[in-house]
């Protein structure tokens, strides 16, 4: 008896290793996401289309999720990547508000009789928006443009009312900078009917100087009663000025080669720059030891770039230069003083920085332990004294 | 002044000179990572339709012939990413035994669920109810993959109830970040009261995130 089960348990494990397999390479569905609005009696239809099926696999459509049982279809059976229709007759009340999930499904039908498969299914959503009782909205996007000195600032607001009553709202922008309150502005009172969203925008009559500043939202949606129901956002805006900043450099170049030399600028002006380059001129000891220009670029607004130059150290000797970069933009100029180490690849190099680093690592360690020590001395010293003011006694 | 007076100053000095050190340490070591690093990114949007998608870049997992080794009360099979898949107490080769392979096609972040249609008990069904055991392990192919769904690297039993069990929230659409292992365990024991053809189906179901 023992002999024959453990025959049979041979042949199971053959037959189960042997046999792991999977159906098909791939499965998609587009539309991926659908937005609907709850409205009572509601009817909608989707079109659906399958993707990457092998042309001969079977496939099962179905619902799944909130809603699920308000849907029919125009068929439920596929072969390879066909298409199909989603039917949803959504019911007179919904009982959860908020966003809803209806899953319309794709899947592979699977008909084998023996081994380990894998079977892919795919799901789109339809995300049903019920409202909520009373008021309640959202802010779809809140922003602030970025300008120029001089230039008026617009800002915009859009709402999304995703209560069950219409809305008036009382909204308004206070503008800061350094934490101190600047102006306030407020949005031109406007409703938004329930599953509706409004716009709402406003000019400032103020000029700002060139900098970044904040701007807080604050919308009331003003509940029964009149009772305060607030929700807030914020926003970040920079004012420009035409001029550029000059981010970072090279530092260090070969003495036995022609090095590229990068300089990383941004532009703070809320227009296009065109042409801008920049001159770099080396020196040790008021002596020039190599002058080059960049190829010009142009800089969208607020945009980064590299300006990238080539600096012939062949016939220098190695050690510390300077590196006067120049910047040239529209009729402007903008200088910048620099240092640039030129080192010989022949000598080792010691990086100084890490040395730096382990070096402070290491006194800090030193200093922790001489608290240590220091905090020993006097417990000890203390209790000596405490031990000697007894044996007085 | 008193001994102890000197020791104390001394203390205090001593420590603001640590917090000082410190500080300009941790300035210094942001200095270097700046100059050590130079990378800049940049993203270019389009709008297309969406799409859900699914590809099993591997779907073969093939042991072999093999069988439990003598005195053994089972054995166990598992898959361990592109490596070769392992054996224990058994005779299988598991030279091309190895993970599944699926890849985010679609064009947005899904949410992935793996389902079994049997759970180990419901697969072999050993007489005393031990020595079998069905699990998957899934992990990163390409890094940041996968995030905010059961914990990945560590084997668990399959889930046969409901979608089974959610592995991703957020299974990236990004190429570089849009492909999962998933490793497969089987311990086959001796007292299986299954016998013949026996099967189960996983099912990957991907829904649009949202």
């Amino acid at each position: 008896m023992r002999i024959k089960k453990e025959l049979y348990s041979f042949l199971l494990v053959l037959i189960i290793v042997f046999n792991i397999h999977y159906v098909s390479a791939g499965l998609g569905i587009t539309p991926a996401i659908t937005n609907v609005n709850f409205e009572p009696n509601m009817s909608f239809l989707v079109n659906y289309n399958v993707l990457k099926a092998d042309p001969n696999t079977t496939l099962v459509v179905y619902a799944d999720g909130d809603f699920s049982e308000y849907v029919t279809f125009d068929k439920t059976s596929l072969i390879g990547q066909d298409g199909f229709t989603t039917y949803v007759d959504l019911p007179v009340n919904a009982t959860k508000p908020g966003k809803n999930r209806l899953y319309i499904k794709v899947k592979e039908y699977n008909n084998q009789s023996q081994g380990i498969g894998v079977s892919l299914e795919v799901g789109s959503l339809i995300l049903i928006q019920v409202p909520y009782p009373g008021k309640y909205a959202e802010i779809n996007s809140f922003s602030a443009d970025n300008v120029n000195e001089g230039e008026p600032i617009h800002f915009h607001l859009d709402m999304d009312n995703l209560g069950s009553e219409d809305i008036t709202p009382d909204s308004k922008v206070d503008v800061y900078s350094d934490g101190n309150l600047l102006d306030s502005y407020t949005f031109p009172t406007k409703t938004i009917a329930t599953n509706t969203v409004e716009s709402f925008d406003i000019t400032s009559d103020k000029e700002y100087k060139s900098g970044s500043y904040e701007a807080f939202l604050t919308v009331d949606l003003k509940d029964e009663n009149n009772k305060s129901n607030v929700i807030k956002d914020n926003v970040t805006f920079n004012v420009g000025s035409l001029s550029l900043h000059i981010l970072d450099y090279t530092r260090e170049a070969n003495k036995s080669k022609i090095n590229p030399y990068t300089i990383k600028i941004e532009s703070t002006w809320n227009n296009d720059l065109k042409s801008v380059y920049a001159e770099v001129n080396v020196t040790k000891d008021n002596k020039q030891a190599d002058f080059f220009k960049t190829p010009s670029v142009d800089l969208k607004k607020w945009e980064k770039a590299d300006l990238q130059g080539f600096f012939n150290a062949e016939n220098l000797e190695a050690g510390k230069y300077n590196a006067n970069i120049t910047l040239y933009y529209e009729d402007k100029s903008l200088s910048k003083m620099t240092d640039l180490q030129v080192y010989d690849p022949e000598v080792p190099r010691t990086n100084t920085t890490m040395l730096v680093i382990v070096g402070m690592i290491i006194g800090n360690i030193l200093l922790v332990i001489i608290i240590i020590v220091v905090y020993v001395i006097i417990k000890r010293r203390k209790n000596a004294r405490k031990n000697k003011f007894k044996k007085r006694q | 002044m008193e001994t102890n007076d000197l020791f104390a100053i001394l203390g205090t000095i001593i420590i603001i000179v640590v917090m000082v050190n410190i500080s300009v340490t941790y300035m210094k070591i942001a200095d270097f990572k700046k100059e050590s690093t130079g990378n800049y990114l940049t993203y270019v949007n389009l709008s297309i339709n969406n799409y859900v998608g699914l590809d099993m870049i591997r779907g073969d997992l093939d042991w072999g012939p093999g069988s439990i080794a003598s005195g053994s009360v089972n054995a166990t099979l598992y898959t361990s990413g592109d490596n070769q898949g392992i054996v224990n107490r058994g005779n299988w080769s598991g030279t091309t035994a190895k993970a599944f392979i699926v890849r985010n096609v679609g064009n947005i972040n899904s949410t992935l669920y793996i389902q079994a249609g049997k759970n180990a008990h419901d697969l072999f069904n050993s007489a005393t109810g031990s020595n079998e055991e069905y699990m998957l392990n899934v992990t990163n192919k390409k890094a940041n993959s996968c995030s905010g769904g059961a914990v990945l690297g560590v084997w668990t039993n399959v889930n046969k109830t409901g979608m089974g069990t959610k592995y991703c929230s957020e299974f990236s659409s990004l190429s570089g970040s849009n492909e999962l292992y998933i490793d497969v365990l089987l311990t086959v024991p001796l007292d299986s009261n299954n016998i013949g053809n026996l099967s189960d189906t996983l099912t990957l179901t991907a829904t649009a995130s949202g």
